[in-house]
């Protein structure tokens, strides 16, 4: 189990990456072909956007479940109030928790935003961020 | 091969057209389009099987509704042969062959002919072959047997419809020969593929002739036709014609399937049946790559009991192929009965490859089905009718009329596209389960085309906007939309992303069905989900160039680009392997590649868009105005967008991984002019996202490009690559002091007049606006100047700067070129030189620097960004509509758009150059010679010597003008004023930091803030001589002597001249810009003389004081001589001090009752090591009285006491009154913080301030050193301190008493003492003089005292003086300045000293007046 989340600005560029890789997983860091994967992963979700776009604006809701799979790989979207679209690849389906851990993410990117020293639409590089992001995605992925 | 995959396709007769050799590519590409005109049969046209008749088992009569779909095509390949026994509409069932006649007037056709019957080895599948000669002309025999000569005179398209339904009519009668041979085959397998391996090792021309081998061997026996196998080698028509005619390049050989057909085992055995065993059998068999297909299916390890399993499953699969044929001749009843049943069969068997590849045969059946009840209405199965002779011939555009009036109420309804999309729902999931039963796997060529086909058909409707009539007529026809522009090709080019395909034709009856396009991709996606790099590479490129097409149709571009992306992933190898064919190959690259690479280089084009890396987001530097042979002069605006800020769009991570393939694609086509554009693209976009080793083979790989565009003539070599600008600061720098250029304000009056109007209260306003002018630099012409220009290197490696010059505009400049190398990452300033030829202004535009191995480029600075910034920064506190970051849009359309506004917001603000001022030639001068040591002078204090300075004109112009200034280390560095201090201490601090100069010379002036020069005349190369004063000021230890020369003359000439050129009037000449100009400023240069000076303290006056000349009893020498004394000894210079004060105190007390004078003494050290002679001269400033001198040698170490006669003095008390100066004009008043002081001993102390500067006035020494011949000041000042007694003796008083006794025998013996004879009547004058500005009224008091030798006083003198009054008296008011005087009458009555005591008291402020000493009377 392995997950990819990805926040996405504007312009289809990306304002946070990170692999996710559960502890219990973590011997697969050491995975000959993780490089290609990784690329692989972008490849899927930056395709993704193509539904998102779609289906963002037949819905009310920012969290669009499921909307894309490529393989054995799902692809998980929240659409932020700002067109910011957090992507999540992962490879099981969990819609409640995938939901929970988008929302805690959405508090912590509104966090990121209302620093008046970060521009929008630029990359997130607040380390505070990412140990967020990671301690979420440890408690509900 | 057929790039659309379509639902429908399974029902298409595959026809193969071939060339015959020699014909032109044109010719035989319009005979193509014509034959294509005839792809669909109607059954009833076909000609009916004259053997059989009705009876034949795919007799065309009866179905007669029913039609045949041919598809024509030019290319086939092989790689699919393996799933032809599985799929029969794989397979090509005939060739036609195209010849033109023209090519063949003289020869004979039969050569021809024969030419395409050795073709036909090629191709064993095909069951029935024409061969059609165009264009015969009158003379040409028609008498070849088998060939079919059209003629281009009559009905073409009748005669051509005939040709094609016999043809047809050949095809169904061998269709049943086929149909009996599957009957009687005992097992029939699912299709297995060899792993498919990339041919990359054998050259193209040995495979195929491998291929040739292996065909030979395959007899096409045709019923018409009898083909005697002949292996003469038609390989080089074949393989032109293959090379000319594929879209893809031809350079993969197909795979070769180890399922033998049953086709060709049928008809080889049929061949050996009927005639004698080929002796290519054999062949083939022995042929190593090929394994036998026997060998292959008992060594596959799947058992006996797999081989039970397929015999039981054979039947229901002949089912399938049976239907597969009756779909392919037409016959749809037939079809779908046959397909119902063999999925009954299958799926008992629980086969679920060949089940669900029976559905798909079904779904088509019932969809044709549809369509022709659409077209002509209700069907009635006529399987047993016998056909009816009138129906038979009939043209096909008639038989809808025919059958319009039928039954119209079993339209097509909606349903039936639903139930299409179910059923292929279902049978994908069958397709899934194959490996669940069968150990042969799916075929991945299948399941995708699959995928392909239901997302075409969804593309379909959703393009059309529902399910009608029109949409199934377009699904039959293969194409997507009614335009003709999308069908079969990509539409990735021509369409544009944002905008979907419209329909605009509108049918009644369309029944809108609303498909999300998220359906599409999804059915698109599921092809990714087969092992898709199991399947040959072009069959790899064709699924994903189809996915793309669907998904840009659908406005998916992301996903379309990806497909894209990976289908040129795939095409990768086959450009390298067909360039290195081409290599090979002795001929040059032909014209057919270069329009191939162009369509793969659109795609990529296309690619980079949609990853926001388009032409219009990225900076290439111009390259790809380079790859367009585009002129470079007219990209004025380009210049700009050169350096236009970069918007980060799109992902970088990926964008990288696309350019890189871009520059892989370009480098196999080989395209260096795109080569070229995506390496620098790569490297100037995201060179923050390239590791440093790649960015150094990324450079250098541009490097290699240019050289080898260059040899190919591709790319121009003058090209800018470097979009980067590396010019991050551009200064001037100041000339060094000696050569550096001041300028001055001319001082006119009206600008001093708007100077002081303008007028600050302050002195040192804060608020005040600054003008920036320190760092102004002005360039001289003609002469060597700098700039000093910081460069930064943002990539990962080091820049080599070659050549590196100014680029300037405005005035002529000579730059001098410099070369230097930035670090990577890193930043240098370089001092970049050149000279101005003229004066004027010049614009610094930037750099143009030569990268070693690029091309030159100018880099411009732009100052009106910054200057932007710096605004954007002042004005915080109204943020502009710009500030914020706004995205209207996102995604894909952001990408589009961004680039859109960036060329809008492009115009505002032109570009800012620096700007320098460059002035006419200066003069310079040099210092040759000093009159100092080492450039240091010794000095005692207050010694006066002077410097002599020679200097040189060494300039190019005269001087004429020359002001010296100058600085000391106690004016520089003053000692710190404290404004708590007392102020008459301040004064002395200020008086010693400025009213001393150390240095001075003739143009000096009093005032020390106006400096006057001086006019000179200096031509070049004349020297001159200068004399600077110096004084030896205590604790200076040095100075700097600053001399401003400059030629002004010009300046005067010139506002003369154009007063006198312009024709206006000189009163409004000073508005005319020229004049003014001029007169605004001039220019100097400075000289610089630093000077040590050491001063030595040699004479140290101590011990102030001041005292009174008291009378005393001994009277010497008479006043005459005394006088004339004076004058004597002072020429002498060696009066003794004791006769000095003799003078004074007899001088002139006969006239007056007071003495004038006071004694000033104070003691003079020698601290130095030579003996000096001191001479003081008192100026008393009485006009009658030559001022005392006097002089006294002091030996060194000695100390001598000097006594000096000064005159009392009086000050005003208007004198007295004023605030104690000030030497600092400028002084900002500051409230004082001490303590306030009362009004009485703040005028004590401006009493004190104002006699003691008095007395230092009147005092001068000097001094002067008999060895050396120095001489000097002595500085008093220093050394002085009043104290209120001293003042007391020094000032005369307010109120002044004169005493005087009148009598016949008084006689005054000294100042104040009188003798008189007892019992003489005498008076008493005393006079009162009032020095005050006021009148006073006063009580005289007068008390006479007698007083003994014993010192005792007797007060009582009732018996011993007579005295006429009261003691007390008011006297009468005394005016100012003036004088009462008072007569007391008196009679001494004893003998005996009286005194007299007296003062006098203020009436109204009861303050008293004493006079210090009393009048003493002697009686005798």
């Amino acid at each position: 189990m392995q997950y990819y989340f990805v926040v996405i600005g504007a312009t289809d560029n990306p304002l946070y990456e990170t692999d996710i890789i559960p502890s219990s997983r973590s011997s697969s860091i050491n995975d000959p072909n993780r490089d290609d994967h990784k690329h692989l992963n972008q490849f899927i979700v930056h395709a993704a956007l193509d539904v998102v776009e779609e289906v963002q604006w037949n819905t009310q809701a920012m969290y669009l479940k499921s909307i894309d799979r490529f393989n054995e790989y799902f692809v998980s979207c929240f659409v932020t109030a700002g067109n910011v679209k957090f992507m999540l690849l992962h490879d099981q389906k969990s819609e409640d928790s995938i939901k929970n851990f988008f929302n805690e993410i959405y508090e912590q990117y509104i966090k990121v935003l209302m620093n008046p020293f970060y521009e929008k639409n630029s990359t997130i590089t607040s380390t505070q961020f990412d140990s967020r992001v990671k301690m979420i995605a440890r408690r509900f992925l | 091969m057929d790039l659309a995959v379509n639902i429908t396709s399974s029902c298409r007769v595959r026809v193969l057209l071939v060339p015959v050799a020699p014909i032109k590519k044109s010719t035989f590409w319009k005979h193509v389009e014509l034959v294509k005109q005839f792809s669909m049969v109607r059954l009833g046209d076909v000609t009916p099987d004259l053997q059989k008749g009705a009876s034949a088992k795919f007799s065309s009569q009866v179905f007669q509704e029913g039609q045949m779909h041919f598809q024509f095509v030019t290319s086939y390949r092989r790689d699919h042969a393996h799933l032809e026994d599985f799929q029969p509409h794989r397979r090509i069932f005939g060739v036609i062959g195209i010849m033109d006649c023209q090519e063949w007037k003289d020869k004979d056709l039969s050569e021809g002919y024969k030419h395409f019957v050795n073709t036909l080895n090629k191709y064993p599948t095909a069951i029935a072959t024409r061969c059609f000669a165009f264009d015969p002309t009158e003379n040409q025999p028609d008498d070849t047997k088998g060939l079919i000569m059209i003629p281009n005179v009559g009905n073409l398209s009748f005669y051509m419809s005939t040709m094609v339904c016999d043809f047809a009519s050949e095809i169904l009668s061998q269709f049943a020969n086929i149909a009996t041979r599957i009957e009687s085959l005992p097992s029939l397998e699912s299709p297995m593929q060899v792993q498919y391996q990339v041919p990359q090792q054998k050259p193209h021309y040995t495979q195929q002739q491998q291929q040739q081998q292996f065909y030979d061997h395959t007899i096409n026996n045709g019923h018409s036709t009898t083909i005697t196998p002949q292996p003469s080698a038609s390989t080089p028509t074949g393989a032109k014609l293959q090379h000319r005619t594929s879209q893809p390049p031809p350079t993969p050989a197909p795979t070769h399937s180890t399922s033998s057909s049953f086709l060709k085992r049928a008809s080889s055995m049929a061949s050996n049946n009927s005639t004698t065993a080929s002796p290519t059998f054999n062949k083939m068999a022995t042929l190593p790559p090929i394994p036998s297909p026997s060998m292959s299916r008992t060594n596959s390890a799947q058992g006996t009991s797999d081989l039970t399993k397929t015999k039981r499953r054979t039947p229901g699969r002949i089912k399938k192929l049976f239907a597969d044929f009756y779909l392919l001749a037409g016959r749809l009843p037939d079809a779908v009965s046959h397909y119902q049943q063999a999925i009954e069969m299958t799926k008992t068997t629980s086969d679920f490859l060949w089940l669900a590849s029976a559905m798909e045969g079904l779904a088509c059946a019932t969809l044709l089905l549809e369509y022709l009840q659409g077209d002509i209405g209700h069907i009635v199965s006529r399987k047993v009718d016998p056909p009816s002779p009138t129906e038979s011939p009939m043209s096909p555009t008639t038989t809808n009329k025919d059958h319009g009036m039928e039954d119209i109420s079993l339209k097509p309804a909606p349903s039936t596209f639903t139930e299409l999309i179910d059923q292929y729902t279902a049978l994908i999931q069958y397709y899934n389960k194959v490996h669940t039963t069968s150990s042969i796997p799916l075929p991945g060529l299948v399941y995708a085309e699959a995928c392909i086909k239901v997302s075409r058909l969804l593309l379909t409707v959703y393009i059309n906007k529902g399910w009608n009539d029109q949409v199934l007529a377009l699904v039959v026809q293969g194409k997507i939309s009614p335009s003709p522009n999308t069908d079969g090709l990509p539409p990735s080019v021509n369409i544009p992303p944002t905008t979907s395909p419209e329909t605009t034709n509108k049918t009644k009856t369309t029944t809108v069905i609303p498909i999300p396009r998220y359906e599409i991709a999804e059915w698109v996606m599921r092809i990714w989900s087969t092992q898709l790099d199991q399947l040959p590479l072009l069959d790899q490129i064709n699924f994903m160039t189809q996915m793309s097409t669907i998904l840009s149709c659908i406005g998916y571009h992301r996903k379309a680009a990806w497909s894209m992306h990976e289908s040129i992933h795939c095409m990768l190898p086959l450009l390298i392997q067909s360039r290195a064919t081409l290599s090979n190959a002795p001929r040059d690259p032909g014209k057919g590649s270069e329009k191939n690479n162009d369509g793969i280089l659109q795609v990529l084009k296309r690619i980079c868009e949609v990853y926001g890396i388009g032409e219009r987001n990225v900076l290439d530097g111009g390259a790809l105005n380079a790859m367009q042979n585009q002129d470079q002069g007219t990209s004025a605006h380009q210049a700009r967008s050169l350096y236009k800020q970069n918007a980060r769009v799109g992902w970088a991570t990926l964008q990288i991984d696309i350019l890189r393939q871009c520059i892989a694609i370009s480098e196999a086509l080989p395209d260096y002019g795109s080569m070229l554009y995506y390496t620098t693209v790569l490297l100037k976009n995201l060179y923050q996202y390239i590791p440093k080793d790649e960015q150094i083979r990324l450079a250098s790989s541009i490097q290699r490009i240019v050289a080898m565009g260059k040899r190919s003539g591709h790319v121009e070599s003058n090209v800018n690559y470097w979009g980067v600008n590396i010019v991050t600061a551009i200064e001037a720098v100041q000339a060094i002091p000696r050569k550096a250029v001041y300028e001055h304000p001319v001082i006119n009056k009206s600008a001093v007049a708007t100077t002081k109007a303008t007028g600050d209260p302050f002195i040192y306003n804060p608020f005040a606006q600054k003008k920036n002018e320190e760092n102004r630099v002005n360039l001289v012409k003609n002469e060597l100047c700098e700039f000093k220009v910081t460069l930064t290197n943002p990539f990962g490696f080091d820049l080599e700067l070659q050549n590196a010059t100014l680029s300037t505009s405005g005035v002529p400049f000579n730059p001098v070129p410099m070369s230097a190398s930035i670090p990577a990452y890193g930043t240098i300033s370089l001092r970049l030189t050149g000279t101005p030829e003229e004066s004027g202004t010049l614009l610094i535009r930037g750099c143009i620097i030569r990268i070693v191995g690029f091309a030159e480029q100018e880099f411009i600075h732009d100052l009106s960004a910054k200057k932007k910034m710096e605004q954007n920064k002042n004005n915080k506190q109204e943020p502009t509509y710009e500030d914020f970051a706004k995205f209207k849009y996102t995604g894909l359309q952001a990408i589009q758009n961004a680039s859109k506004k960036q060329e809008t917001n492009e115009d505002p603000g032109p570009i800012e150059y620096y700007k320098v001022q460059v002035i006419d030639d200066q003069p310079l001068l040099k210092i040759t010679s000093t009159s100092l040591l080492h450039g240091a002078v010794m000095l005692y204090e207050g010694e006066m010597t002077h410097i002599k300075m020679e200097i040189e004109n060494i300039g190019n112009i005269p001087v004429d003008f020359i002001t010296l200034s100058f600085t000391d280390s106690t004016s520089s560095n003053p000692l710190p004023i404290n404004t708590e201090l007392p102020m008459e201490q301040q004064y002395e601090i200020e008086l010693f930091i400025k009213d001393m100069p150390v240095f001075s010379w003739e143009g000096s002036s009093k005032d020390r803030t106006q400096s006057i020069g001086k006019k000179i005349y200096l031509d070049c190369g004349e020297k001159t001589e200068i004399i600077v004063n110096v004084y030896g000021k205590r604790g200076c230890s040095g100075g700097t002597i600053q001399m401003d020369y400059g030629y002004l003359d010009r300046l005067i000439d010139a506002s003369f001249d154009s007063t006198v050129s312009s024709p206006s009037p000189p009163e409004s000449s000073p508005s005319s810009p020229s004049s003014s100009s001029l007169t605004t400023s001039f220019f100097t240069r400075q000289l610089y003389l630093p000077v040590l000076v050491t001063v030595y303290q040699n004479l140290e006056p101590l011990n102030w004081d001041i005292l009174y000349l008291r009378h005393s009893g001994a009277i010497g020498a008479n006043n005459d001589s005394l006088t004339n004394n004076d004058e004597r000894q002072l020429v002498d210079g060696q009066q003794p001090v004791e006769d000095l004060i003799l003078l004074t105190q007899q001088a002139f007390d006969q006239h007056q009752d007071k003495n004038e004078y006071c004694l000033v003494t104070l003691d003079i050290r020698n601290t130095w090591t030579v003996p000096f002679d001191v001479s003081f001269k008192v100026d008393d400033l009485d006009k009658t009285n030559s001022p005392v001198e006097t002089v006294l040698s002091i030996q060194p170490g000695w100390t001598r006491r000097l006594v000096l006669p000064v005159k009392r003095m009086f000050l005003s008390a208007e004198t007295c009154r004023q605030p104690i100066p000030s030497f600092e004009p400028n002084k900002q008043f500051v409230v004082s913080q001490g303590p306030k002081m009362a009004p009485e001993q703040e005028r004590a102390r401006l009493l004190m301030f104002w006699y003691r500067e008095k007395l230092l006035e009147r005092i001068q020494a000097t001094w002067q050193c008999q060895s050396t011949g120095r001489h000097g000041i002595l500085n008093l000042r220093p050394s002085l301190r009043l104290s209120t007694q001293q003042l007391a003796i020094l000032k005369k008083e307010d109120i002044e008493f004169l005493v005087d006794l009148e009598g016949p025998n008084v006689h005054k013996t000294a100042h104040r003492q009188f003798q008189c004879d007892c019992n003489d009547f005498i008076t008493m004058q005393v006079s009162i003089r009032n020095r005050q500005v006021r009148p006073v009224k006063l009580i005289l008091r007068v008390q006479p005292v007698q007083s003994y030798n014993s010192g005792a006083k007797e007060y009582d003198l009732s018996g011993k003086l007579l005295m006429q009054g009261l003691h007390q008296i008011v006297l009468p008011e005394i005016p100012a300045n003036g004088m009462v005087t008072h007569v007391i009458p008196l009679c001494f009555l004893s003998r005996g000293r009286f005194e007299f005591l007296y003062h006098v008291e203020d009436v109204h402020t009861r303050e008293m007046y004493y006079d210090h000493d009393w009048a003493i009377v002697d009686c005798q």
